[in-house]
């Protein structure tokens, strides 16, 4: 019974928490149903007047670009980078944490050294090199950073569950005969999905969210992702509709929650299975 | 049948990825367009400067029948997007083999690229630009074409003289032209406003002292209101810099890289703006400062601001979605002022790329013609980069009342109102910040007037100095 | 174990991190230390040697009053950060029931990232008459104007990363998963209380992984941007104005490039300095599996 009473506290505490850090974001849901005005001068919840017409003309959008566009752009965007994120991730930690190599050590610090300069003076060289390539204007530097694990962030995260894992393992099926390629397939990624989808979800939302590297690197509007297309009527000397602009960042935050929700079971504790397991 | 799924993606996601490295590192990108990989070293300066199969590069040599891109970039919301757009649609209908490519975006973040564009030799063919940046960016970057060159096809006399020795002309050269102008005027709540008013409605005041008494009174009358409110940039713009100017009687930041004030002139002006909000005229300036605009200031849409300091071409969005009876009155001036220190200059730029060939640099001017000056483009832009500074598309707008009533006031009144032009440096970003940072400090109560004064035109002096080397 | 061959595929492995590395990172940092030695303006440059350091550690007091703010900034947030997060996924991986929602609601201000509606949000928390003071209000206190007073502007913005804690929770959450319910269960029988089992074995089998969320979180927090840039654009009288932000004003507003990558590899050492302390400090810690 003292269990009872230990999880009902617990579930009080989570409730209190999670209000505390969602009410704002229901605030937020809710103020893309407003008028313009009530969102600046109302602290209400709910909208006095329930309009729907900040989704409406933020669909229809601004100047000959629907945002359906946007979306589009995005996926395409995201998508390959996600996948080219998380398999170069694998491949460069499995080589990081299960080989024996010269250098090894210092190549993993200058790997993580790179996260350590400020993005700001990176970013015009960066911009000259990809002119230089022919890349700007389009996807392909996205893709070539993703595929080339241009963020450690991803690789240490993996080098980090994998050290994880236990060199039994490995041993055990290198003596049934598997290869090094056969050990990653079939022993380390099984072992190891919480944090590959988790570095796909992160890349995910971090690219959706991306607003300078799109800015620099694509002039098209038409080739605009969600992050810049949302910002296109932000003007200090023009009618801003703030309903239309919170209600599209609420229909674009919608795909990565669909994605969240969809991911949660690989990083939520299975107690079915851990069961069976011991 | 989810575990298949998960290992059928992370399958899929390796070959690409090993395909990806596999094609760039074996060979050497035969048929991808990608130019510089193969080199793999990290000094790809490009010597080969493969620019063609960018678009816009795509001259495809002179003679007729040929097709041009032209690149054209701004900022701006909504309704301007949408204005430029369709004028460049009908642009492109009447010159067909033009074709204009639009590359706008929000202020945020474009200067930032446009830099990077012009540090890269990359930017787009016409480019918008505030007048702020186009000392530096001509002095520093050489970024502007001599439009000069091109005075056959572009009419600059439409343009009036002072704008274009002021502001247009550099070292002999037409850099910029301005989209349109703008000059500071007092837009007020003749509403809340109504006792301080005539039986006209029109606002009684044109001191400072006036304007500090009708605060006082409307702050007693209604705790909630006050007689004016800005953002931060506002509170520079419209009331310290004007009022430093009409004690000076010069511009403060002069072409010779001086300052046009001495340290006591800036602590009268300090002490002058201070009480604004000592004597609670303002809203309190912690609170004004979270806004970026009047539109997220709950006092403005809720009628409790007396009134706004603000360029005329923003009058019809500032009342926007507001129902209350609005006025138009000049700036506020002291006593024995001479000039009003209201804020006249360009409120836009164009200018056309100096890195842009000739063939292209000529279509550009021909289509800056058509946009500056037609009567068909002018009606379709309205004043969505404000009150056309060329003199036929601002009679095109007149001639078709396209002008609200309240704007054709604020424009004669600022007319009528003398002025200075602003220093070329005067609104430079880092000249403008040390302003603003002594400003918040002598709000603040962090330096006395007298200590800011001091300080601040240490600094000045300093960045005036470095902007001058450069 | 093969150990000629292996050697090679070692390096076959890790080569898209670095053909990477050699073409696409290399060359900016490189550029970036040179320019750091130079007066570049985005257009021209001249070498003017150690000039730009000695400045930045001689006069430049903006500089050194925003390293201490975002030093202070970083030591304060990241512990915090980290701890919001380790408790919340404790809590959630305890719990069965609702769980998909109590993780959604959690993860959501992560997803919000760093939009334009999170400026509108954080100031309708934290203004005059905002949300939390409307709260307070209910309790008789009259709260501040939180971020227009320059005393209390970076104490919210440090609660800025608190709220968005969703990348380091899911980390822990996966972490905890792979924690093996046979050693916790083993304790149990044996008659270890739930404080102990954390403590003896929970903690160990995380502690690669707390490990790398420390080193993450600050490399992130010291560089942040985004919030002060957004929120309170560094005010009120710069008590927001972080590193970052003056290292951008820097090389945007000024174009003072040359100068900005001087700021920016004073950064770079002070960050690489703390992450080969937290290293050498690891060994005493940090547990890892694969270690024999």
């Amino acid at each position: 019974m003292k269990r009872k009473w230990k999880t009902a506290a617990l579930y009080l505490v989570i409730t209190a928490a999670a209000v505390i850090v969602g009410y704002p974001l229901l605030w937020l849901f809710f103020s893309s149903f407003k008028e313009n005005a009530e969102i600046f001068t109302s602290v209400k919840l709910f909208p006095e007047n329930f309009t729907l017409d900040g989704f409406i003309n933020g669909w229809k959008s601004t100047a000959a670009v629907p945002f359906s566009t946007f979306l589009i752009n995005s996926c395409k965007l995201v998508i390959p980078t996600v996948l080219l994120t998380v398999a170069s991730a694998i491949l460069v930690a499995y080589g990081f944490c299960r080989f024996e190599f010269k250098g090894r050590k210092v190549l993993m610090m200058a790997m993580l050294s790179t996260m350590m300069l400020p993005n700001t003076v990176v970013m015009i060289p960066r911009y000259i090199l990809f002119n230089d390539f022919n890349w700007l204007n389009s996807y392909i530097p996205f893709y070539a950073m993703a595929a080339f694990a241009v963020n450690p962030f991803f690789t240490y995260l993996l080098i980090q569950f994998f050290r994880g894992i236990p060199m039994d393992l490995d041993e055990a099926a290198y003596i049934d005969g598997a290869g090094k390629w056969q050990i990653l397939v079939k022993v380390i990624l099984p072992l190891s999905k919480a944090p590959i989808v988790s570095a796909a979800l992160f890349q995910t939302v971090w690219t959706w969210n991306d607003f300078f590297n799109p800015l620099l690197y694509i002039d098209r509007v038409t080739k605009y992702p969600v992050s810049l297309g949302l910002r296109l009527a932000i003007d200090a000397d023009s009618v801003v509709n703030w309903n239309s602009i919170i209600a599209m960042s609420c229909v674009s935050m919608l795909p990565v929650i669909v994605l969240f929700i969809c991911l949660q079971k690989y990083f939520v504790q299975g107690i079915a299975t851990t069961g069976i397991k011991s | 049948m989810k575990k298949r799924l998960f290992a059928l993606l992370t399958a899929a996601a390796m070959t690409a990825s090993l395909a990806a490295c596999g094609q760039t590192a074996q060979e050497p990108a035969p048929s991808s367009e990608a130019s510089g990989t193969e080199t793999a070293g990290t000094e790809t300066a490009s010597a080969d400067s493969t620019e063609t199969d960018s678009a816009s590069q795509e001259t495809a040599g002179a003679g007729d029948g040929e097709e041009i891109v032209l690149r054209f970039s701004w900022w701006g919301g909504d309704s301007r997007h949408e204005a430029t757009l369709e004028a460049i649609e009908v642009y492109e209908a009447a010159h067909p083999g033009v074709t204009i490519e639009p590359e706008y975006s929000s202020f945020s973040g474009y200067y930032e690229k446009l830099v990077t564009q012009l540090a890269s030799s990359n930017a787009p063919d016409i480019f918008q630009v505030d007048q702020g940046w186009v000392a530096e960016l001509s002095a520093r970057g050489d970024a502007f074409a001599d439009l000069s060159q091109y005075s056959d096809i572009l009419d600059m006399t439409q343009i009036s003289e002072s704008m274009m020795t002021d502001y247009c002309t550099i070292n002999g050269e037409v850099q910029v032209l301005p989209f349109g102008y703008n000059g500071t005027v007092f837009l007020y709540n003749k509403t809340l406003l109504a006792d301080w008013c005539d039986e006209n409605g029109n606002l009684q005041m044109s001191t400072w002292d006036d304007f500090i008494q009708i605060g006082k009174e409307l702050h007693e009358k209604d705790p909630e209101a006050y007689m004016t409110t800005a953002v931060t940039d506002g509170y520079l713009r419209y009331m310290l810099k004007p009022m430093l100017e009409q004690i000076t009687n010069e511009i403060d930041v002069q072409d010779d890289f001086t300052l046009g004030f001495h340290e006591e002139q800036m602590t009268q002006a300090f002490n002058s703006f201070l009480e604004i909000f000592n004597e609670e005229v303002s809203q309190p300036y912690d609170e004004a400062v979270l806004y970026d605009s009047m539109q997220n200031n709950p006092l403005w849409l809720n009628g409790k601001i007396g009134g706004i300091f603000l360029f005329f071409s923003n009058i019809d969005t500032e009342i926007a979605g507001l129902d209350y009876d609005f006025g138009v009155t000049a700036m506020p001036m002291f006593e024995d002022a001479q000039i009003s220190g209201q804020e006249c200059c360009p409120s836009l730029m164009v200018a056309i790329n100096k890195n842009s060939d000739e063939v292209h640099q000529r279509a550009a001017a021909e289509f800056m013609e058509w946009f500056l000056n037609s009567e068909e483009a002018s009606l379709i832009l309205g004043t969505q980069r404000g009150v056309p500074a060329s003199a036929s598309a601002l009679e095109a707008l007149e001639s078709n009342n396209m002008l609200s009533e309240l704007m054709s006031q604020a424009i004669q009144i600022s007319n009528d109102t003398m002025s200075l032009k602003n220093g070329a440096y005067e609104l430079n970003a880092s000249v403008k910040s040390v302003f603003v940072d002594y400003m918040e400090m002598v709000i603040y109560g962090v330096e006395t007037p007298e200590e800011a004064s001091a300080n601040m035109i240490t600094d000045l002096n300093a960045i005036l100095q470095e902007l001058s080397a450069g | 174990m093969k150990s000629r061959k292996q050697k090679y595929l070692g390096y076959l492995y890790i080569a898209p991190w670095l053909i990477g590395f050699f073409v696409l990172t290399l060359y900016p940092f490189v550029v970036s230390l040179l320019y750091s030695f130079t007066d570049y303006d985005m257009f021209q440059m001249d070498f003017v040697g150690l000039k730009n350091y000695m400045e930045i550690f001689t006069t430049d007091n903006t500089a050194m009053d925003s390293l201490g703010r975002t030093l202070l900034y970083t030591v304060v947030s990241v512990p915090l950060k980290l701890a919001m997060a380790l408790t919340v996924a404790l809590m959630l991986n305890k719990i069965r029931k609702g769980r998909g929602v109590f993780y959604t609601v959690f993860y959501l201000p992560s997803i919000l990232g760093s939009s334009v509606a999170l400026a509108i949000l954080w100031k309708y928390v934290f203004k005059k008459d905002g949300l939390v003071n409307l709260l307070l209000g209910v309790i008789g206190i009259e709260g501040p104007n939180w971020l227009g007073n320059p005393d209390l502007a970076l104490p919210v913005m440090m609660l800025l990363p608190l709220w968005q804690m969703g990348a380091p929770m899911v980390i822990f959450l996966a972490a905890l998963k792979n924690v093996p319910t046979d050693l916790t269960e083993a304790a149990r029988i044996d008659g270890a209380g739930p404080f102990r089992i954390f403590w003896k074995i929970t903690l160990p089998m995380i502690s690669p992984i707390i490990f790398f969320n420390a080193i993450m979180q600050t490399i992130e927090i010291i560089q942040i941007f985004t919030p002060a840039y957004l929120v309170t654009k560094g005010g009120p009288v710069k008590s927001t104005y972080l590193y970052s932000l003056y290292l951008y004003d820097t090389a945007f507003r000024d174009m003072k490039v040359g100068y900005a990558s001087a700021l920016s590899w004073i950064l770079f050492s002070i960050i690489i300095t703390f992450t080969l302390v937290f290293f050498s400090l690891s060994g005493k810690w940090v547990y890892y599996s694969d270690e024999r």
